[in-house]
């Protein structure tokens, strides 16, 4: 196994070769743990990336390669850029926010916003928005503050309040999920009160050309006015100098900074735990952002996620939203033979027809998460493993039912029940990815030994309802030689029925570091009783647990 | 290679020492990535994909708001491979084209087009054109419904027209419109070397208008109200045209005639937004005037990709042509679909004579996008004409 990742390292550059010395480190004498582990901030950002180049990948040839089984090489190890005790450190890439610390209603609403409110009193509109995306718009300047560009974007008349309700009700989630996001406002333009700058540009098949005040027409010819006149649109900020997209497999090769492949970073493939949940069925790279931040001489790339308008099932022309990759030959020889009258389950519910054209392609009923796909596949997708969802869904779990309506509620929709089928529906694909991923694997979570030897731990699916207990707890203890990363001396192995129990002493005594599996019995969720592994450090202050694998048989 | 190798094994021993941080191995696999730096690289394919979708290409090459292009020609089916140079300047108010397209089969056209476009929520559309065009190897069978394959004859057409139209949109789903046109028309011998030209098959009492030239003045209405829930490939709701046509002979010869036109067409989901059935009933008939005859090459037809698709094209021709179509149509994926079909239709000289129903069936494969056909390949059998396969760009209806 080594001459073959060996050989695999030295056609790609010293810097994977660097890669492959960690891993077999991890695999040999140790150590396993690192004075400053578990690592809680990853400085991705301390060598300078003023070199990247921006680059814009190709949406069709996007689709097509990650279309092809062939070029999805399946490789669901652990995920590369978790610390010692199974989290994603604070990078470039992911800031832990509800995932670790309590976030009030107000802070889960507000988001990435630098304001309440986007406070414009007359937009100058600087140029075209190009093709990007399906919602017209175009990009603008407020004319108080000319350094700040936003783009700002309408709905189509026939499905009014739809892609901007969604881009600001996944903004806020997505944020408060930990992801960088762009800050995008919901704001109100008067017509009247837009001006054209002399210089303002469009591009079309033919060229550049000027922008006129005929092409701020025709986008508010495409769009709904509110009965004052005025126009419902999103204005999301231009952030900085971007460098295109990033692919789900992977790493920028101009980009020092980033060492993981982007389909073993977990917070990349348990985004399909939070794609599910909100039908981002538009989750792919095309649709990602990275920005060159930071200051002068010390730039660095900060990953996006980006443009939300078309979660929440928001392109109801895509019948298969959530439920279908696009291209699915098995699929089609069967609908194809069957003369399409093979109605799948999904096929029979949620039709967006009965729903308001504020409400795009989501519902409940038939919401599987486990099943739930996106438009077309990707490396980090398909890496997904149990214990990644089971982090997601620890995540999900914590938004409550308050703070999901009052994220509808940001989207300020004119009807009622628009918000009010929608945070309903929020909270029930909640609870199901819930209850889908936390009792996928063991839950144990939040083991504590304290000082006199007392282990408490948490288990998060019988926390969060979704699971009665388990009849028992079995916890192997041995001491732990981090030096030579293996276990020593005897094991002496307990079993409790509640998430508690006092380390025996002769493990403890005189030990530097301690190891401790934690099986769990119950009847249904058999992968309960695979045990989570558990490390623990004595330091001055007491143990520190260093180390949690939740699936180390899978490594 | 052997320097990738030497660094590999030079940082072995750093990775396992104990005295290292995790902070620091991250940051010496970053600092030996930084040696070895490169800007990201896109493939050919992906390189040219990219190029059509963000510089426009594709739209550049078919169908750009300003500048030469190539055309592929607006010829009736049978006309060969036809290209030709086209000339485009719009606007948000205007759209002027030139065109001009020869085939390999020696059809040609040129025509020039002024047009309004949309302006802000303006609700008036209009244009006005000037067109030249010879058909060089038309078909044609005779009239009637009985008409045979052995029939078949070629003659040439030729016509220039000068007209304008002018509409409204009254609410979003109607829109009436009118047309004025002055057409000088020319029939003559076709230039299929492979069958007979029409003279020397049909005469004038067989085939009205047979080597006339007649001045035409085409004065047209024209109202539709569509409900459907989208322009191309519409899952539900229904798309009803109503047209009527006064054509006047501007000699005092015998040319003149009304032509009236009745297509429905009604699209009913079937389990959900991916099963269609999608129905068209389209009556069109000509009424000459009182000792006046209609061009046989301006009466109604049927037959080819679409209308009767088990017959050939042009293959039925009267005064009088109904059609009735059935489609069941199901999504297989966001480009790709299947169609069963099965449809009907006859001509006559009288409405009220209309018998000898021809019938066809088939099925086929769709692609495009979301249902909006792109392209289509069908088969069609059960027709007097035996088994056909048709390929052909666009949708039927």
């Amino acid at each position: 196994m080594s001459s073959e990742l060996l050989r695999a390292c030295v056609g790609r550059g010293p810097w994977l070769a660097a890669a492959l010395s960690l891993a077999l480190a991890d695999q040999g004498g140790g150590p396993r743990f690192y004075p400053d582990d578990p690592l809680w901030v990853d400085r991705d950002d301390r060598f300078d990336a003023s070199a990247a180049e921006p680059f814009e990948l190709s949406e069709v040839w996007d689709m097509i390669e990650n279309s092809i089984p062939a070029s999805r090489p399946a490789d669901p190890g652990r995920a590369q850029n978790v610390n010692t005790v199974d989290e994603v450190p604070d990078s470039s890439w992911f800031v832990n926010r509800l995932g670790r610390r309590p976030m009030s209603v107000d802070e889960i609403v507000r988001g990435p916003d630098l304001a309440p409110k986007l406070d414009v009193q007359e937009w100058v509109i600087t140029g075209g928005k190009g093709r990007a995306g399906f919602q017209p718009g175009f990009r603008a300047v407020d004319a108080r503050r000319p350094d700040v560009q936003y783009q700002l974007e309408v709905d189509l008349e026939q499905h009014a309040e739809l892609a901007t309700g969604a881009e600001i009700i996944g903004t806020a989630l997505y944020h408060a999920i930990g992801y960088h996001v762009v800050d995008v406002y919901l704001v109100d333009v008067d017509p009247r009160k837009v001006r054209i700058a002399p210089d303002a540009k469009d591009r079309d098949a033919s060229g550049r050309r000027p922008y006129t005040r005929d092409d701020f027409e025709e986008v508010l010819r495409l769009a709904k006015p509110n009965p004052d006149g005025t126009y419902r649109m999103t204005a999301g900020r231009f952030v900085g100098k971007s460098l295109g997209n990033f692919e789900h497999h992977g790493t920028r090769p101009d980009d020092p900074n980033d060492i993981h492949p982007h389909e073993h970073r977990r917070e990349l493939r348990a985004n399909r735990v939070f794609a599910a949940w909100l039908n981002h069925d538009d989750s792919r790279a095309p649709n990602s952002l990275d920005v060159l931040a930071g200051e002068e001489g010390r730039r660095f790339v900060r990953h996006y996620m980006f443009d939300f308008g078309s979660i929440l099932g928001s392109s109801p022309d895509r019948w298969w939203s959530g439920q279908a990759y696009m291209f699915e030959h098995r699929e089609l020889l069967k609908d194809l033979f069957t003369l399409g009258f093979r109605v799948r389950p999904w096929q029979r519910v949620d039709d967006p027809r009965r729903l308001p054209p504020a409400v795009g392609r989501i519902g409940s009923a038939a919401f599987d998460p486990a099943s739930w796909k996106p438009e077309y596949p990707n490396r980090a997708f398909d890496n997904m493993r149990p214990d990644d969802a089971f982090w997601a869904a620890r995540i999900v779990s914590r938004f409550s039912d308050e703070a999901l309506r009052a994220v509808v509620a940001k989207a300020r929709y004119s009807d009622p029940a628009v918000s009010e089928y929608l945070t309903a529906t929020l909270i029930e694909r909640r609870d199901a990815v819930v209850r889908t991923w936390l009792p996928a694997v063991n839950p144990i979570v939040d083991p504590a030994l304290a000082a006199d030897g007392t282990l408490s731990f948490d288990n998060a699916a019988v926390v969060a309802g979704v699971a009665t207990g388990p009849v028992e707890y079995t916890l192997t203890w041995s001491r732990f030689d981090n030096a030579a990363d293996a276990r020593v001396g005897p094991t002496v192995e307990q079993r409790v029925t509640s998430p508690r129990a006092v380390a025996p002493a002769s493990v403890l005594e005189g030990a530097e570091y301690v190891f401790v599996a934690i099986a769990a019995s119950h009847a249904r969720p058999p992968s309960w009783s695979h045990p989570v592994h558990i490390y623990l450090r004595r330091t001055s202050a007491g143990w520190e647990t260093v180390g949690l694998e939740r699936l180390p048989l899978a490594r | 290679m052997l320097f990738w190798l030497a660094a590999a094994l030079l940082l072995w021993p750093a990775a396992v020492d104990a005295e290292e941080s995790r902070a620091a191995l991250l940051e010496r696999q970053r600092a030996a990535k930084a040696a070895a730096l490169h800007p990201p690289e896109r493939s050919r394919v992906e390189t040219l994909l990219y190029n059509f979708e963000n510089r426009y290409w594709l739209e550049r090459l078919l169908n750009p708001p300003r500048g030469l292009f190539p055309w592929s020609g607006a010829f009736p089916y049978g006309a060969g491979i036809a290209a030709g140079p086209a000339f485009r300047h719009s606007d948000h108010h205007v759209d002027l084209t030139l065109r001009g397209a020869a085939s390999t089969r020696g059809y040609w056209q040129t025509d020039a087009t002024l047009a309004l476009t949309s302006q802000g929520r303006t609700r008036v559309f209009g244009d006005v054109s000037i067109n030249r065009r010879e058909y060089t190897q038309e078909d044609f069978y005779g009239l009637g419904p009985q008409s045979t394959k052995s029939d078949l004859t070629s003659y040439s057409l030729r016509a220039t027209t000068i007209g304008g139209s002018f509409g409204v949109v009254p609410t979003r789903r109607t829109s009436v419109s009118a047309q004025v046109e002055y057409s000088f028309v020319g029939q003559s011998s076709g230039r299929d070397p492979e069958v007979p030209s029409i003279e020397d098959v049909f005469t004038p009492v067989t085939a009205p208008g047979l080597g006339a030239n007649p001045d035409l003045v085409r004065l047209g209405l024209r109202a539709s109200l569509d409900s459907t829930d989208r322009p191309f490939g519409p899952h539900y709701g229904g798309r009803y045209t109503v047209a009527w046509d006064r054509v006047l002979d501007n000699d005092p010869g015998a040319w003149s005639f009304q032509r009236w036109n009745l297509d429905l067409r009604q699209y009913l989901p079937v389990l959900g937004s991916t099963r269609t059935l999608a129905l068209r009933g389209q009556l069109v008939g000509v009424r000459p005037d009182a000792g006046h005859e209609v061009p046989f090459y301006l009466q109604p037809a049927l037959g080819g990709p679409d209308s009767l698709r088990g017959l050939i094209p042009w293959r039925l021709r009267d005064r009088n042509a109904a059609l009735l179509q059935a489609e069941y149509r199901w999504d297989l994926n966001a480009v790709l679909g299947a169609v069963l079909f099965y449809e009907t239709g006859t001509v006559g000289p009288r409405l009220g004579d209309l018998g000898d129903w021809h019938q066809d069936w088939g099925g086929g494969l769709r692609v495009g996008l979301l249902s909006n056909v792109f392209f289509r390949a069908e088969v069609a059998v059960g027709g007097p004409d035996g088994t056909r396969l048709l390929m052909r760009f666009g949708n039927v209806f």
